[in-house]
Order: structure tokens, then sequence, then C-alpha cells
């Protein structure tokens, strides 16, 4: 049996960013969406000027991934090729499909952008991670109504299993502004690594389930 | 390991509503796609690959598909129940599980009314519809990897077969044609004028197609008829870490995928005898895949890619071509590659140009997509 734990996790909601825990960053002043976002990459010291020509999905994962790989040694710790990217979603690409779908619908005004249309899928957001960090193994992006941190459980523990992958980003990011005049965004990322020696240690998080679950809803 | 068969199938496009119609056209070398004027599609001519309206309705009428579904909802249905109708699986068992492949689900919804965001554009929804529609009690999964959704999702069909939760996996998949597709290739430029010609010297870009498909795996061998004895055995997904829009030049992230999937299926490289390309036609995606299929050491099994008989039909296409594999599997026939004549890409790539009958035991399906994503997947026949 592979022993595998939450080695460290990124949680990303409206006015907050949390670390392992820990309140990084508050935002009393009820900034939109793509202020705040902008404020979390500049606050946590991100350079990357890919970032700005992303659309609103891509900059949550990439900004909770970039947050959660800070101060690792993952890619020198695993070859490039047994990371693994595995994120869950709601509303997969939808934001940014209405904003393409305007950008043809009006013949007078007809204009579909390249740019725009690539970041109609909801995996981009796993390629943009990949692209940043070389990583090359597993991807996978899978669409439910909410969190399924039983999924991420059972998934990701058989990648390991079939030794397919040593260490993985997953978790959950979503973004969706359909409905209503403010954005619904949420980024819960997990980095999961095998436990050191194959054992468990005092302070690790073994990676499961309920572990997931009590991470994403705040509890003890 | 659990032995993974696969114990029906069923494909919807512009040949046919079944897989056997749709693979007699293939061995007569019939394409599907043609030029289009409809304006509802693109404001100018464009070659597509669609499914015959006519005979879709006929085929609803059937199915007793009422209107409340929408066109990839009903298509799913058609193409599940026709699957289905050839196994012995019990949809509403609790070791049923499905999975539903789909790059954009219901998106021709989207921009119909602006005021009412309909929940049918979650691809979740979409496949809770299917779910409850065949009375099956499990949470459905939704993949939606870009143009390698279809394979992921065999892929996982395997995968989740190995755990002890399942028993049959219904691995279903659609994509329909509309403008916003449309598009955004074109916006790419990336959509040839004629109809595509993968691996060729003078290919200029994809066709695209819209359609269905099904696979039922089990691994129950009691579910299975005497005919099929097909398995699944190894299977891997990768990333270029290159360029969202753009393949990898050197088609690194594509041999990993391989490599892999020949690792878990314990074969050789040598045991492969057939390989079903992605092979969209573009002057890139498809020299990237030659490149890694020489990685590979496959430069010399016969390649073919499909998307000249029927499109590139985007969630459904790691499925429909998987299931024309599996028949070349039973059959002993490889499709030839239509539009293809002179080979175009830097390797010496070994690409089928006329339907070929030959014994063949084990296949290679290969999918690459937007994002930098590539997968693969092995099947073979037991003998």
């Amino acid at each position: 049996m592979i022993l595998t734990e939450i080695s460290k996790y990124c949680i990303i909601r409206k006015n907050t960013l949390v670390l392992n825990g820990v309140e990084l960053l508050s935002d009393e002043t009820n900034l939109p969406f793509s202020d705040f976002i902008k404020t979390i990459y500049k606050s946590q010291e991100i350079n990357y000027p890919k970032f700005f020509k992303m659309d609103s999905l891509s900059k949550l994962a990439f900004v909770a991934s970039e947050i959660l790989l800070k101060n690792t040694a993952i890619s020198e710790n695993y070859n490039t090729d047994e990371i693994g990217v595995i994120i869950e979603n709601r509303a997969s690409s939808l934001s940014t499909d209405l904003k393409y779908q305007k950008s043809f619908e009006d013949k007078t005004n007809y204009f579909p952008n390249p740019s725009l249309f690539v970041y109609t899928l909801p995996n981009i957001m796993i390629g943009e991670i990949c692209i940043k960090n070389n990583f090359k193994g597993e991807n996978g992006l899978f669409v439910f109504e909410k969190f399924d941190p039983q999924f991420i459980e059972d998934y990701v523990s058989m990648l390991f299993k079939i030794g397919r992958i040593n260490a993985c980003i997953t978790g959950w990011v979503d973004f969706d502004d359909l409905a209503k005049e403010e954005p619904i965004f949420e980024a819960a990322l997990f980095l999961i690594e095998k436990q050191r020696n194959n054992e468990v240690s005092a302070n690790s998080i073994i990676f499961d389930n309920q572990n997931l679950n009590n991470i994403y809803f705040n509890k003890k | 390991m659990k032995e993974v068969y696969i114990s029906s199938d069923n494909i919807i496009c512009s040949l046919g509503f079944n897989t056997k119609e749709v693979f007699e056209n293939l061995k007569k070398n019939i394409s599907g796609v043609q030029l289009n004027s409809d304006r509802k599609y693109s404001p100018s001519d464009v070659p597509l690959s669609l499914i015959n309206e006519t005979a879709f309705a006929k085929e609803c009428e059937n199915c007793k598909i009422d209107h409340s579904f929408t066109k990839l909802e009903k298509l799913l249905i058609i193409s599940i129940s026709e699957a289905i109708n050839k196994s012995a699986i019990d949809l509403s068992s609790p070791k049923t599980l499905f999975i539903v492949s789909t790059t954009k689900g219901n998106i021709d919804l989207l921009g119909k009314n602006e005021e009412v965001i309909n929940d049918q554009l979650y691809l979740w929804e979409t496949a809770a519809t299917i779910q409850k529609y065949f009375k099956n009690p499990n949470l459905p999964i939704v993949v939606s990897n870009a143009c390698i959704s279809g394979v992921v999702a065999i892929v996982n069909g395997m995968r989740f077969l190995q755990t002890d939760k399942y028993e049959n996996i219904v691995i279903c998949g659609g994509d329909i044609m509309t403008e916003f597709v449309i598009s955004g290739f074109q916006s790419f430029k990336a959509i040839s004028p004629t109809i595509c010609r993968p691996f060729d010297n003078s290919r200029d870009g994809i066709s695209l197609g819209e359609g269905a498909g099904t696979i039922i795996l089990t691994s129950n061998i009691q579910n299975l008829n005497e005919e099929s004895k097909v398995k699944v055995i190894g299977g891997a997904v990768s990333n270029d870490a290159n360029h969202i829009s753009g393949p990898s030049r050197t088609g690194d992230g594509l041999h990993y995928s391989i490599k892999k999937s020949i690792e878990e299926a314990q074969i050789k490289e040598s045991d492969i005898d057939h390989i079903l390309a992605h092979g969209t036609a573009t002057p890139y995606n498809d020299e990237m895949e030659a490149k890694a299929f020489a990685l590979a050491n496959l430069l010399e099994v016969p390649t073919n890619s499909l998307k000249g008989f029927f499109g590139h039909t985007l969630g459904a296409a790691g499925i429909i071509e998987s299931i024309i594999g599996v028949h070349s599997l039973k059959e002993n026939v490889m499709i030839n590659t239509f539009g293809f004549e002179n080979l175009g890409v830097t390797e010496n790539l070994n690409v089928i140009n006329k339907l070929t009958y030959k014994p063949i035991n084990t296949i290679l399906k290969t999918a690459s997509g937007f994002g930098g994503c590539n997968a693969s997947v092995i099947f073979t026949k037991e003998t």
C-alpha cells in the first residue's frame, strides 16, 4: 500500500487567500474578481507575463498553483512525467464561452478571436499549469455539480497505485458568472505526495476524502 | 490487473446510425464530409460532416424520445440505447457507471436567450439527464479534456473497472455542429476548404464533424456475447507542457503517453499491428504525431487517420475512432486514410493508403488536443 499525504493546500475564495490553514490575504474592500486576483498575483510576488493573457478560470487556477508550489522542490524531487494535474470543476469554461459567443453572434461586428476561443475549453487551465512548471504527467478535467473529494481520492490514489504519478496537483477550480452579476469563484488545490519513507509522520495530513472535505469546508 | 472487455458499441455520424453501417461505408471509401452553405453554421461555405436530419428524426421517433431533450442528449440516448440492445448489461445496476465525454455539451443553447441561463449548459447536468434516462443510480463522470476526451474516457473506464466498485462502464461521447466551434477553428485558420487530407503533403487544415459514440466495458465475462473478445489493456494521458494552442515540436508528450500505455499493457512496440492516429490534417499536428511515433519506434506500423471520413467529432472522436479500431481487429481489416496521397511529414510514417486485409491482434489509438494534452489506449484481441 502506498501512503500519500496532503503536503500543502491553497484555497482562494471571495476576499480570502488561505495557504495550509493560514490566511495570507483578506480583502475587506470587496474587490471585483479581476482586481482581487491581480492583488494576489502582486502580493505573492508572482512574475509571469502570460498571466495577463489568461481568462478568469485559468488565472484563478494558475495563481492557486503558484502559491501551492512556491518553496517546494517538486520539479527537483520528481521527474517531469510523474507529476499529475487532476482538476474538478462545475461550470467548465462557460464564462469564456459566453464572451466568445458574443464575438461572432453579431454579424455586423463579426470577430471571432482565436486567443479567446482557446480558453473555451476547461482543461486549458491544466495546460497553463503544466507549461509554467514543465509538468508532463497525467492530466484530467472532470465536471461535477459540486466538489467531490471521494472522486479525487479514488482517482488520484489509483494513479499512485499503478505507478503513473509520484506527485499530484489536484482539487477544485471553478469560475461562473453566467447567472449573476458577481461571479462565483473558488479554487481549492492540494499537493499530494508519497509520505517520506512511506511512514506516517505526526504532523502529516493523510490524503483521503475526509481530510480533503475538512480542508475544503474549513473544519478542524 | 482485471481483464477489461468491450461488451458492445455504437457509432452515430454522417455515415450512419450504427457501427456496422459506418464501418461498411468506410470499407467502401465513402466520406461524409460535404461542402455546406447553411448560414446557421458559417458566413462562408465550409465542408462539414453532418448527421442526416431526416434519419435522425426517425431514430428519435423509434426510440420515443420527446422534445424536452436537446439534440446532443437525443444523440447520446440513441447511441447508448442501440449499444445496450446488443449487450446483456443492466444499466440500472449500482455496478454500472456512466462516463460522458464532451467538449462543448449543449453549447448550441448559449445565446439563444440571454435573459435565461439554462442549466442544460452545464456538462454535469447533461450527464445527469442521461444517467436519469437510463435509471442508473451512480453519479456520472464527465470528462472534458478538449479533443482527447473520448480516449481519456476509455482509459478512465478501464481504470474504474480495476476498483471493486464497478463491473460495467458505459462510455458515451458526443458533440454537435455549431457556429461556435466552426467560427473558432476558422479564427485559427485551421479549417481546410476541401475534405481534410491527414499526413498528406498538401494538407491544409481540419474538417469538422458531429457525432456520438458509445463503448460499453465490462469486467464480467458473462456479460459478453460469443464474438466479442476485445480487451482494453493499457492507456495513459500526458501533457506537452509547451503551448496551449500549438502542438509540441518534438512529440515527446504524445510519446510519453504511448510509452506508458505500452508498459501498462505489458507488450512490446513490435506487438502493435495498427495505429489509429489523431491525424487532424493541420500541418503542425500531423508533424508532431509523426515525430512521436518515431520516438516510440512505431514508424513501420500501418497507421491511419479517419478524419477524412467523418471529420473531427471532438468529444466523440476518441470513442468513434476506437470503435472503428476494435472492428478492424474483429474483421482483420485496416481502413485507409481518406484524402491521403503523398507523405507530407518529415518522418517516414507508414500511412495506410488503401483498404488492407491482414491479421491484426493489437492496436493503438492516440489523440492530442488544445491545452497540450495527449492520450493513448491499446486494445487487443483475445486469441
